[in-house]
């Protein structure tokens, strides 16, 4: 640690030649490596990932999940869709049928691990497609009028407060009534409900960024306004925004689930773990497993991408 | 000596020279309009910057300097900031009313700003930074712009400077990133550069280093330097005329010899008195008492006689006018013809 110090003094000392700066970076090898400033978002996340054993399990588990569905919809799509009417209700971790039954079946003789499987893309995709499309919109709106300011930045956040205190699921119900149910205009509804977020953060960010030294210093460069904040305000408030749209989209995956539970959902033959769910809760007396492991995949992936939005939150903050 | 001599030049050709200023301030009026009321931050200020020149404008914090430097380039916050008068001429052009865009392209191109420490992004490299005045004016491609920005570097005099390109701002030392910053200023080579408290946070031989490469940049592109600074030290050693403000008001003008040798103004002198002087340890400091006004409500007389021991009754009733003095000095006090005639000691035992 003095030798890195000692070496940090000579770079100051504007003596400065390239060979303090090597052996500052010979000196960081050597011990281990400290966190930096200016170091990406997520390798500081991995930083602090290396402590943490639930944070590990958390990000294991949503390593499997992706990879399950990723390669899951396409080797189970056909049996997903296969009915079989002499495997109905077969329990899980049944082994005599083959490995596609390790799951059990549903009322239909559908394979259950591919329905799972391909439940998780519909759910996974409308839950990062919902969060992705708020987050943009959201951010870029609240960045303009906190850079903006006057009326336009006030008008904005009465809007927004209107939208956070209208129940989402009543407005999910206006729009899915008049738009018609189907992946768009769910993915639509989620996003609308959780823009306001968005504009909240970024521009409570932006209001703290915009006067700092850098912004006027860029002005005085002649940059005009879009230009400062597409390439100098958005840059530096994206980390907390990451880790606002992580924690969200636990949010955003049991707000779907519960639409789809309720029946708004999309249609037949997409379906989520939500609408799994409401199948399931028609058998729960004999079949209870068609109900309880799409609640089980709910469940753990909202803990497990709420740990690792704590992390990221960490992350973020610790600039 | 070479100063005494440009600035006799300057005397005789007063009149040839004003219509040559590069920057020309006339009676620049901010306000800003809080919830409270309107505060006059800048009331009347006017000055001339001509080629190759060194203008400092000193004062105490909240006198309106920089403030001040913020409207002359136009990013003020408007709102609560609002320029409510005056002219601002850059090579005879009003930049008050040109339109937002014709200003930002005269931005970083003709005039340039230095700001403090902390004018880098943290999340871009220094390479990106510097190379932005090309992108938004010359509309460079990232190669050819970095390529610049390597020269910037080079020039600035940051060793190794193609490989320090990538390297973010805080790998950098204080002084190294105050030359970024000169880099980037210097970068389309403007007419006049607006150095605000260029070397506040860095230590002595630091501050001399930056100086100096600042003069240096200066020989080379006559540009003119509005220096703003509350360092009577630094203004005493590198600039050639200076102005004092006090409550966003002209105290005080003239070159830096005239005003070290025989300051017309008691606030000046005030100043002057606060420089700790490694020489004379036995003597004590010479504060100024008393804290600047209230700008919301300023008192009917001179804004500084609160705190002047010079004042007299005429002082609280009647704000003083900016006197010209000849040459390019003036004064606004209404004691300054007695204070040019009272001597260092005399004006001590009076204070």
């Amino acid at each position: 640690m003095t030798l890195l110090n000692n070496d940090q003094e000579n770079v100051e000392n504007d003596s400065a030649e390239e060979a303090p700066r090597l052996s500052l970076r010979a000196a960081a090898r050597s011990g281990p490596e400290p966190l930096r400033a200016a170091d990406g978002l997520w390798r500081k996340v991995g930083h602090l990932l290396r402590r943490d054993v639930l944070g590990i399990a958390a990000t294991t588990y949503l390593v499997l999940l992706l990879l399950t569905t990723v390669v899951g919809s396409f080797v189970l799509a056909d049996s997903a869709r296969n009915t079989n009417l002499h495997l109905r209700f077969v329990p899980p971790l049944s082994t005599q049928y083959g490995w596609e039954y390790v799951l059990g079946s549903d009322a239909l003789g559908r394979s259950f691990l591919a329905q799972l499987t391909v439940a998780a893309r519909t759910t996974l995709l409308i839950s990062i497609g919902a969060v992705i499309a708020a987050a943009v919109v959201g951010a870029l709106i609240g960045t303009v009028v906190g850079y903006a300011r006057g009326r336009l930045d006030k008008v904005a956040m009465r809007i927004a407060d209107v939208m956070l205190a209208f129940p989402s699921l009543l407005l999910a119900l206006i729009v899915l009534y008049t738009l018609g149910a189907g992946l768009g205009s769910l993915i639509l509804v989620l996003a609308l409900a959780r823009i306001a977020m968005y504009t909240r953060v970024a521009r409570a960010e932006t209001l703290a960024v915009r006067e700092r030294v850098f912004i006027r210093a860029s002005r005085a460069f002649g940059a005009g306004s879009l230009r400062i904040v597409c390439t100098q305000i958005l840059p530096v408030i994206a980390n907390p925004l990451v880790a606002l749209a992580t924690l969200e989209f636990a949010l955003v995956m049991l707000a779907e689930s519960a639409l789809s539970f309720l029946g708004l959902g999309v249609h037949e033959p997409d379906v989520t773990w939500g609408g799994l769910i409401a199948e399931g809760r028609n058998y729960l007396q004999h079949a209870w497993w068609i109900a309880l492991l799409p609640g089980l995949a709910i469940t753990l992936t909202a803990i497990a991408t709420n740990v690792l939005a704590e992390l990221v939150r960490k992350a973020a903050e610790s600039e | 000596m070479s100063k005494a001599v440009t600035s006799l030049i300057t005397q005789d050709d007063d009149a040839l020279q004003v219509s040559a200023a590069l920057l020309e301030v006339r009676d620049l009026l901010v306000e800003f309009h809080l919830r409270r009321g309107v505060v006059t931050a800048v009331s009347g200020l006017s000055y001339q910057l001509h080629r190759g020149e060194t203008l400092a404008i000193v004062g105490e914090s909240g006198s309106g300097k920089t403030v001040a430097a913020q409207a002359v380039l136009g990013i003020l916050t408007t709102p609560p900031a609002r320029v409510a008068g005056g002219e601002v001429l850059l090579n005879g052009q009003d930049l008050l009313l040109m339109s937002e865009s014709e200003r930002r392209r005269i931005r970083g191109e003709d005039i340039a700003l230095i700001a403090q420490n902390a004018s880098l992004n943290p999340v871009f490299s220094v390479g990106w930074q510097i190379a932005e005045p090309f992108r938004i004016h010359r509309g460079m491609s990232h190669r050819d712009s970095l390529i610049k920005a390597a020269e910037l570097l080079d020039r600035v005099g940051i060793p190794a400077a193609r490989s320090r390109l990538k390297d973010y701002p805080h790998e950098f030392s204080g002084g190294m990133r105050q030359r970024v910053s000169i880099a980037m200023a210097m970068a389309l080579e403007p007419d006049v550069l607006i150095a605000d408290e260029p070397t506040t946070a860095l230590d002595v031989t630091i501050q001399a280093q930056i100086m100096a490469l600042l003069q240096e940049m200066q020989g080379e592109t006559g540009m003119g330097i509005v220096l703003i600074t509350h360092d009577l030290g630094l203004v005493s050693e590198w600039a050639d005329r200076l102005l004092v403000m006090y409550a966003g008001r002209e105290c005080e003008t003239g070159t830096v010899e005239e005003i070290f040798a025989q300051s017309a103004h008691p606030y000046t002198r005030g100043l002057i008195g606060s420089i700790p002087q490694a020489r004379h340890k036995a003597g004590r400091l010479a504060p100024i008492p008393g804290s600047p006004p209230d700008l919301m409500q300023p008192a009917p007389g001179c804004s500084f006689a609160p705190r002047c021991a010079w004042a007299i009754d005429r002082c609280t009733a009647e704000r003083p006018e900016l006197k010209s003095l000849g040459s390019g000095r003036a004064s606004s006090c209404h004691r300054t013809e007695k204070l040019l005639h009272v001597g260092e000691g005399e004006y001590q035992r009076h204070a």
